[in-house]
């Protein structure tokens, strides 16, 4: 009970993590139809600014710093560099956004080097919530997703009751349209881009005092943020909050079962048989877990491209 | 890429002769090279030719179909391990085949390999096909460590070259020769494939799928066709990898492989059949030149791939496609002082950046260990000595980006002037 417990508990938070990089990416996909790969890297870039700013000042400095810091990177790339190779078609915004994420790889290299950094939890936040059967809970746990769900509150009375979240929903499904009405859809892509992209930054800086802190995390998380919105859904915002936590909750319940493909046998008598095949077969369900959700990610693709709670095919 | 660079490449029938002289030379100067070449230098371009039939292999999707695939690694590790483990088998006695034969077994196994994927993948088209290629190649990444039996676990699988009537493959250049043959034929292969009907067919479906439909084809079928033979070309380019390296591991499917097969093709050409050659040949090359050089060369590629993104899509041979379409060897004398303003900003622009950026990580990597009496940094670049805290060593490199940016400005508003309106539109097409 206490581990299904435990592990319900980490998979929510993860996944809520997930889910505040996924946001944006999502978003960004249903209004501009581009699929940023440097996504990712807005939350390496969170995760490296907020270390820095830890270090020289402070943690909540860095909390409220180191996002907007993340913003004004990805207005930067939305206003001089997305727009430009927009003339040459979607395929080459796709492949922009490919090269900076090699870029951003190589410049955090330069600046940090090739090692994780040492970014702690603040000092005050570094106790444990609660106890269970004797293991002391993280509060920095609850912490994380305690902001992610004060980020989508923010969001969705900002998308839900506003003028211009009014005008960035209609803009998600029908740009052109919205051109039409006289809105300047060009501002209204810059604004959910750095919107987008200073979310990645917030969880950066968030999670990344409590998850290693070191160049690979961008590719490490971009591709599970690919498969979050593929499987909720391009663009839809409620589908990958849903796709986050199931594949939050998923990968922290795999990390616990010993399960093998074999097992499947039991019920048939054909487990020894199976497992005397061996291979894949008796390797276990815990160190495949990495590629259940790329599995999970081609079977959505195949039968459902909309995703859970896409409209868009 | 655009439709205006394929057709111009398309009805560039009268000057085919030249390109054969071209093609000519090229194939004499590959087969005299390994006389004049160091040894290390041999293997070096024997890597060139392997990365370049990737590329190549990896562009019939591209170019003709239109198809950007994010999961080539895939194919290309599964041709390293099948010829692996015939190499194994071979150098164990259990099997009897010569070695020039053994890449068969990787192009097979791309065939294979891509007959499953293809034909997933090519039911969705656009950003969809992108990712269900992407989620192959990294289920594959990631269950590849777990399969000890088949992958070699964390060490991976190593095998040894067997001789055979009378070579004994063991030196750089009898390895040389054996890619360079292989990747002659399957490039040339490759380039009659898109004359045959169904390569033609493959570039109707990349220009408007739709019509191919209201014609009558099976429009899925023939992509997934074109999908496989891509597949196989590129297993086959790994079996040659597996044969010049007698070892692999499972990193060989890591995502950046995948990523940079299509840097490779993107910074020469996608939309050419030259392209994806000559853009791997170069940064293969620029790769292993600068690494002994810099660390930062990852960086600079990524800079250039992103600089190319935006100001010429068309790639290198795309570029030198379409002066050769439009200029005429008289135009070039107005034209002269525009180019070389072009030319001289991006030197002048690299030069910056790459002080800027070695001086940085000069700074970053070891900020104790030129610390001079006064307390501030000194770094040693190109030569010289250069103070930290001097304002001209900043002042330097950034008057030298600036200038340069201005300079290409210049340049290609002047160029542009001089330039019918054909060339512009080819260009941003």
């Amino acid at each position: 009970m206490d581990f299904v417990a435990v592990s319900l508990l980490n998979g929510i938070s993860y996944g809520l993590l997930l889910f505040m990089v996924s946001a944006g990416l999502t978003l960004i996909f249903g209004m501009m139809g581009v699929l940023n790969f440097a996504h990712g890297s807005f939350y390496m870039l969170g995760a490296y600014f907020g270390y820095s700013l830890a270090r020289y000042a402070n943690f909540w400095l860095a909390l409220a710093v180191a996002p907007l810091a993340v913003a004004l990177i990805g207005a930067f790339i939305e206003r001089f560099m997305l727009r430009r190779a927009h003339q040459h078609g979607h395929a080459h915004e796709l492949l922009l956004t490919f090269g900076l994420l090699f870029v951003f790889e190589e410049l955090v290299k330069l600046f940090y080097g090739f090692y994780p950094v040492e970014y702690r939890m603040p000092a005050t936040l570094t106790f444990a919530a609660f106890t269970v059967s004797g293991i002391d809970y993280p509060f920095f746990r609850l912490f994380i997703a305690v902001v992610a769900v004060a980020m989508f509150v923010a969001i969705f009375l900002l998308l839900r009751f506003t003028r211009a979240g009014l005008i960035v929903r209609a803009a998600v499904h029908r740009p052109q349209m919205v051109g039409a009405l006289g809105h300047n859809v060009p501002l209204v892509f810059l604004a959910v881009f750095a919107l987008g992209a200073g979310m990645a930054g917030l969880a950066g800086t968030v999670a990344g005092a409590f998850y290693p802190t070191s160049p690979t995390m961008a590719q490490e998380l971009g591709m599970i943020i690919f498969v979050v919105v593929v499987v909720g859904g391009l663009g839809s915002i409620e589908g990958a909050l849903a796709a986050s936590l199931l594949i939050g909750i998923f990968s922290s319940f795999a990390v616990g079962l010993d399960w093998t493909l074999a097992d499947l046998g039991t019920p048939l008598g054909l487990d020894r048989w199976l497992s005397g095949l061996g291979g894949l077969l008796t390797v276990r369900l815990s160190t495949m877990a990495s590629a259940v959700p790329f599995v999970l990610m081609l079977i959505v693709l195949l039968i459902r491209p909309a995703g859970l709670m896409g409209e868009k095919a | 890429m655009s439709a205006a660079t394929a057709s111009s490449t398309r009805t560039r029938a009268p000057t085919v002769h030249w390109s054969r002289v071209v093609l000519l030379v090229t194939v004499l100067a590959l087969v005299a090279l390994p006389t004049v070449l160091p040894h290390r230098a041999i293997a070096m371009v024997t890597q060139m030719q392997i990365a370049a039939l990737f590329a190549l292999a990896f562009n019939i999707l591209w170019r003709q179909t239109r198809l950007l695939s994010f999961g080539h690694a895939a194919f290309f590790g599964i041709g390293m391990f099948a010829t692996i483990h015939i190499m194994r088998a071979v150098a164990a006695r259990s099997a009897f085949l010569p070695l020039p034969l053994l890449p068969i077994f990787g192009l097979m196994s791309g065939l294979v390999l891509g007959v499953i994927v293809g034909f997933f993948a090519t039911a969705r088209t656009g950003t969809y096909f992108a990712m269900i290629t992407l989620a192959f190649a990294e289920i594959i990444h990631q269950l590849s460590p777990q399969w000890e039996g088949i992958f070699g676990g964390e060490s991976g699988l190593s095998s040894m070259r067997m001789a055979w009537a009378g070579l004994s493959f063991g030196s750089d250049k009898e390895v040389y020769y054996l890619v360079l043959v292989w990747c002659l034929a399957a490039m040339a292969t490759i380039h009659y494939f898109t004359l045959t009907p169904l390569g033609r067919l493959a570039f109707a479906l990349g220009d408007n799928e739709q019509r191919v439909r209201f014609l009558g084809y099976n429009a899925p079928l023939a992509k997934t066709f074109v999908f496989i033979v891509s597949a196989m070309f590129t297993g086959l380019a790994g079996g040659l990898l597996a044969i010049a390296n007698e070892n692999v591991d499972h990193t060989i499917f890591r995502a950046s492989l995948s990523g940079q097969v299509v840097i490779h093709t993107f910074i020469g050409g996608a939309g050419t059949f030259l392209g994806p050659i000559v853009g791997a040949t170069a940064m293969t090359m620029f790769s292993s030149l600068a690494a002994d050089l810099t660390r930062l060369w990852v960086l600079y590629q990524g800079l250039l791939f992103i600089a190319m993104v935006m100001y010429l899509p068309q790639g290198i041979v795309g570029l030198a496609v379409d002066c050769a379409a439009h200029w005429r060897w008289r135009e070039l004398g107005p034209r002269l002082p525009s180019l070389l303003a072009v030319l001289g900003g991006i030197i002048l622009l690299t030069a910056g950046i790459v002080f800027i950026a070695e001086f940085l990580a000069a700074l970053a990597t070891n900020p104790f260990a030129r610390r001079t009496d006064h307390g501030v940094l000194t770094v040693a670049l190109c030569g010289a000595t250069w103070d930290g805290a001097a304002l001209a060593t900043w002042l330097l490199p950034l008057c030298s980006v600036a200038g340069g940016v201005i300079l290409t400005r210049l340049g290609a508003a002047w160029l542009s002037h001089a330039v019918p309106a054909g060339v512009q539109q080819t260009a941003h097409g």
